[in-house]
């Protein structure tokens, strides 16, 4: 008998069981979608990082030849040496000594560590209009060791290794040729370098792994390879040490800065975005299974309820507790199994397309996706048994009663203290307005479910808000304000060329240090004509006359400096106090600009104040520079990602609205079924159905305008964690902030949820009988 | 003439079944009556006291409540109707159990055009110390004397009790039953009760007896039996 019941209840309560089993089915979903895409990046990623040895810490040196290293070498004519780049393409020998030499003296200075020079060299050319950037890595023997996933590693001078994102977005297979500054190389393999595994290069956070990738060379071929050679030092920690310490003690005259590799954000991010996005999927998951939990209580209690009289009659007849127990359970088991089964299908399905996407952005090599028993576990047995053992448990409660209490339920119960819950500012209001707000929140458990449904979706909601054109607030809106559109970098020894268009003439000097940042320091004049400063949108390009550096927001954030703070600037053996003056509107990575005649005498020791290294301008240049950047390249450059994550952005807007709709529909469901009899009465003595409606469902309109503003200041709490925690970690801000037009749409989604539910509610409040519901009134 | 009903019937489709639990029903009830109708389970009271109050809609016939023929009114118009003429009183009390005996009352007085007073119905079915007490702390009769309130409260034409004395016990019914009966004379509002207990039709001043959805026979009282009069079965 309970059995026909108990199927008899599930199909009286299709809609809560269609909207249960979305619940379920997301909550698996999320947790296996996150978990094996993740599992199938983490896994190999680590395996990989330590089979290749990623380096631990890299530092960055100065890439000029110091006067104590001249003498060191056995070259007659040092004229024309410079910069290690010089010296290397002059003579690898003596390259050899002076990086041999300050190894030497890292390693004699600083016990536990193992360093090897990182050497790069960068080609950057254009198809159809693009730049395309290609970063060559020498093949390492110790640290950062180059993997060849497919095909073979470059053995001739011709022959080149490319990332294979990169090689596909251009339609490059292995066997093809491609022509890099008039010359031709043959593709033999797609590699992978441990300490790269974001592809960031320069100042720039833009990812674009269809127009940059990371390129492998012979030796020979890495040595012929034209281009200006950028030195820096990979590090392997050999023992333990504190790491944070370890590399805040290193001073040595040619060490410009020392950076972990979890704080370094081509090789860093990683683990991070791994553990963030495993973490997140947890969390997400875990949230909807507790809502899951909560619906299949309250749905198994009030089953229950209904059930009393059956159960006390059984119970009468002699029928044994887990007799009647095991048609509940049985109830449960179709309620949540198929919901977790199909959310481990979808899950395990859809994990490989967005593992896709972090190889997308990630240049890492994964593994194919195959299920894993702990997954399997977690996702359904282990909700089963927490589900099974909580309806176990709700069902012996009830068991507990003689048959003759269950057959003969009160009509009221004597718990009066459960009937006067009032909310305190209430008091004086009116009746129908003081039960509308009771019939809310008298069950505990219903109205937590509510809370916690629609917190889950506001929060969802206004942290996707945040997250759309983020990368165009990040990259574009700077370059938006300025006029600049073209950059051309000089050598920095020989100098600029002659340039007829019209142009500004900067210092652009990367890898200067203030307390323990690394930040590129650029000195413009103030009467430039293509760069003006901002701050909150106010011209401010006059402050450069003052003495003292303008730093952009996103250094403001990263470091903590304000208007008025003084600061020491050192950039190898020089130093420079100077104030801050203003907060530049720009959130790109740790960036000052500066008087470009003080730094300028500041870089000459006073000799000159007309030094410049690059030069900006609006129209193309016309000289002859190492390279030149485009920006409106660099801004369509940035258009993919921006994309792709306004695309995220927009799925996982939507997502939220449909998880408040579906916790909503289930609320207004299961509470209009217990507030069966009271809603007959309310229509019995009268009241119409717009009056009910008022009380039973309309105040939920409230209630979600009060969690959206209560939801508000916990995101803009999270916002600000967010933006510590990347910029303290990576040097790294993302302006997530909610603009008045966002708190609008917000509000109106948020909104939506209600106002989607509301017909819905409605139709099953009219569907109500009048008299039947009478016959047995109990409260 | 208040009520009238011509030719009523209302049939329960139940698969291939059908039951007809109003079978013709014609009958006329006058302003200010105490009807009693009185029958053995299953006889058709409730269909009948739903279907005349605009609960439930007959399959066939029709039904005047004041020349308005309400057979005819959808649930929207019904549900007006309710509003203005009439009142009910359950045998379960039906009270919101989070409201005092007061704001029960109080759910009847809002939507009434010319309620009576609170108070005053409160001091009339003699539950005014009664007033801040929720219905947990109440006993039955207490209970369906706040019933009675809410349903009298909003000035009813017609007050329709279903087995009102059903679950108490003999004292307390016939408290009850004085009460309605008082009620009765002192605001002329007709009422309409369904009982099975025969001893009760002799308060009335006719009695309605139904068996299988018919009405079999009208009893006119010459003489009304007080409620403590009455011999409780």
């Amino acid at each position: 008998m309970l059995f026909k019941n108990v199927l008899r209840d599930f199909r009286k309560r299709l809609i809560q069981v269609i909207l249960l089993a979305v619940i379920v089915i997301l909550s698996s979903f999320v947790y296996v979608v996150m978990t094996y895409s993740v599992s199938a990046m983490k896994g190999p990623t680590e395996e990989y990082f330590e089979d290749y040895r990623q380096e631990d810490f890299n530092v960055i040196i100065n890439n000029q030849v110091l006067e104590t290293e001249f003498e060191i070498l056995s070259l007659e004519n040092t004229n024309n040496i410079n910069t290690l780049s010089d010296l290397y393409h002059l003579d690898h020998e003596e390259f050899s000594v002076v990086i041999s030499n300050r190894i030497n003296q890292f390693e004699n200075l600083y016990e536990k560590v193992e360093i090897e020079a990182r050497l790069q060299k960068d080609i950057i050319f254009e198809v159809d209009d693009i730049q395309h950037t290609f970063r060559f890595l020498k093949d390492a023997v110790r640290i950062n060791l180059s993997y060849i996933s497919e095909g073979i590693k470059p053995v001739l001078a011709n022959e080149i290794a490319l990332t294979k994102y990169y090689a596909e977005a251009n339609n490059i297979s292995i066997g093809d040729s491609i022509t890099l500054e008039d010359k031709t190389y043959s593709v033999t393999g797609y590699v992978f370098f441990p300490d790269y595994s974001l592809i960031i290069f320069g100042n720039e956070f833009i990812i674009n792994n269809k127009t940059r990738t990371l390129a492998l060379l012979s030796d020979e071929g890495f040595n012929e390879l034209d281009s200006n050679l950028e030195v820096v030092f990979a590090g392997i920690f050999t023992e333990e040490v504190n790491r944070s310490q370890y590399i805040k003690d290193i001073s040595l005259d040619y060490v410009l800065s020392v950076n972990l590799t979890e704080n370094t954000m081509r090789s860093g991010a990683i683990y991070e975005e791994l553990a963030g996005g495993e973490a997140m999927g947890v969390l997400i998951a875990l949230i909807i299974a507790v809502m899951a939990v909560f619906v299949v209580a309250l749905m198994i209690s009030r089953i229950l309820n209904d059930h009393k009289g059956a159960i006390g009659i059984l119970k009468a007849l002699g029928y044994k507790n887990y007799e009647v127990t095991l048609p509940y359970l049985l109830f449960i088991l179709l309620l949540a199994l198929p919901g977790l089964l199909i959310g481990y299908f979808f899950g395990y399905l859809l994990a490989e397309p967005l593992k896709n996407i972090y190889v997308g952005i990630y240049i890492l090599p994964n593994a194919s996706i195959s299920q894993d028993i702990n997954v399997f576990v977690i996702s359904i047995v282990l909700p089963m048994i927490i589900l099974l053992g909580l309806g176990y448990i709700v069902i012996s409660k009830l068991l507990k009663k003689p048959p003759v209490e269950l057959m003969n339920p009160k009509v009221i119960k004597d718990k009066p203290s459960k009937f006067k819950l009032e909310i305190p500012f209430l008091k004086k209001a009116n009746l129908l307005t003081r039960l509308k707000h009771n019939y809310i929140i008298r069950n505990l458990m219903r109205f937590s479910l509510f809370l916690v449904g629609v917190f889950t979706a506001v929060f969802l909601i206004l942290v996707s808000l945040s997250m759309v054109d983020i990368f165009d607030k990040t990259v574009n809106y700077h370059y938006n304000q300025i006029d600049t559109n073209y950059i051309g970098y000089c050598d920095p020894y020989l100098g600029c060329g002659e340039e007829n268009v019209s142009h500004d003439s900067v210092i652009e000097l990367p890898n200067v240090m203030i307390d323990d940042n690394n930040v590129l320091v650029v000195g413009l004049d103030s009467d430039n004509l293509y760069y003006p400063l901002f701050e909150k949108g106010e011209d401010i390009t006059n402050k450069l006359d003052e003495e003292g550096i303008v730093i952009t927001k996103g250094m403001a954030l990263t470091t903590g400096l304000e208007v008025g703070d003084t600061v020491t600037m050192s950039y190898g053996t020089y130093e420079l106090d100077v104030n801050v003056l203003a907060v530049q509107d720009e959130y790109i990575t740790n960036k000052l600009y500066i008087n470009r005649e003080a730094l300028s005498l500041f870089l000459t020791d006073g000799i000159s104040a007309d030094y410049y290294n690059a030069v900006y301008a609006e129209s193309e240049l016309s000289g002859d520079y190492q390279y030149v950047l485009n920006i409106d390249d660099l801004v369509a450059q940035s258009k993919d990602m921006s994309n792709l994550g306004n695309v995220m952005s927009y799925v996982l807007i939507v997502s939220s609205v449909f998880i408040g709709v579906v916790v909503m529909l289930l609320i207004s469901s299961l509470s209009l079924e217990a507030y069966f009899y009271d809603i007959s009465l309310f229509k019995v003595i009268g009241y119409t159905d717009k009056e009910i409606q008022t009380v039973f469902i309309n105040s939920y309109r409230l209630y979600t305008a009060l969690v959206f503003f209560i939801t508000v200041p916990f995101t803009l709490g999270s916002f600000y964690l967010i933006t510590w925690y990347l910029s303290s970690q990576f040097g790294m801000v993302f302006p997530m902030s909610l603009g008045w037009l966002d708190y609008l749409i917000g509000f109106g989604l948020t909104m939506s949820i209600f106002y989607i539910s509301v017909p819905l509610a409605k139709r099953k409040l009219n569907k109500h009988s009048l008299q039947q519901a009478l016959k047995i009134y109990e409260v | 003439m208040l009520i009238k009903m011509k030719n009523v019937s209302k049939i329960y489709q139940n698969g291939d079944f059908e039951t007809k639990a109003l079978n013709q029903v014609d009958l006329t009830i006058n302003r200010g009556e105490f009807i009693v109708v009185l029958g053995p389970s299953g006889s058709g009271k409730s269909t009948f006291l739903n279907v005349l109050s605009g609960l439930d809609t007959p399959t066939e016939g029709e039904i005047f409540i004041d020349e308005k023929e309400i057979s005819k009114l959808n649930q929207k118009e019904l549900t007006k109707f309710r509003r203005e003429n009439l009142g009910f009183i359950f045998q379960q009390y039906n009270l919101l159990s989070t409201l005092t005996a007061r704001e029960n009352i109080e759910l009847g007085y809002k939507i009434a055009k010319e309620p009576f007073d609170i108070d005053e119905m409160l001091k009339s079915v003699e539950i005014f110390d009664q007033k801040s007490k929720f219905p947990s702390q109440m006993s039955g009769g207490q209970q369906q004397r706040v019933s009675i309130a809410r349903a009298l409260v909003k000035k009813p034409k017609i007050l329709f009790c279903d087995e009102p004395t059903g679950a108490l016990d003999e004292k307390t019914g016939k408290g009850i039953l004085d009460l309605l009966s008082q009620l009765n004379k002192k605001y002329q509002t007709t009422i309409v009760l369904i009982t099975h207990n025969p001893a009760i039709s002799l308060m009335a001043d006719r009695v309605i007896k139904m068996n299988s959805g018919r009405v079999v026979d009208i009893q006119v009282n010459q003489e009304k039996v007080n409620a403590a009069d009455i011999s409780w079965s």
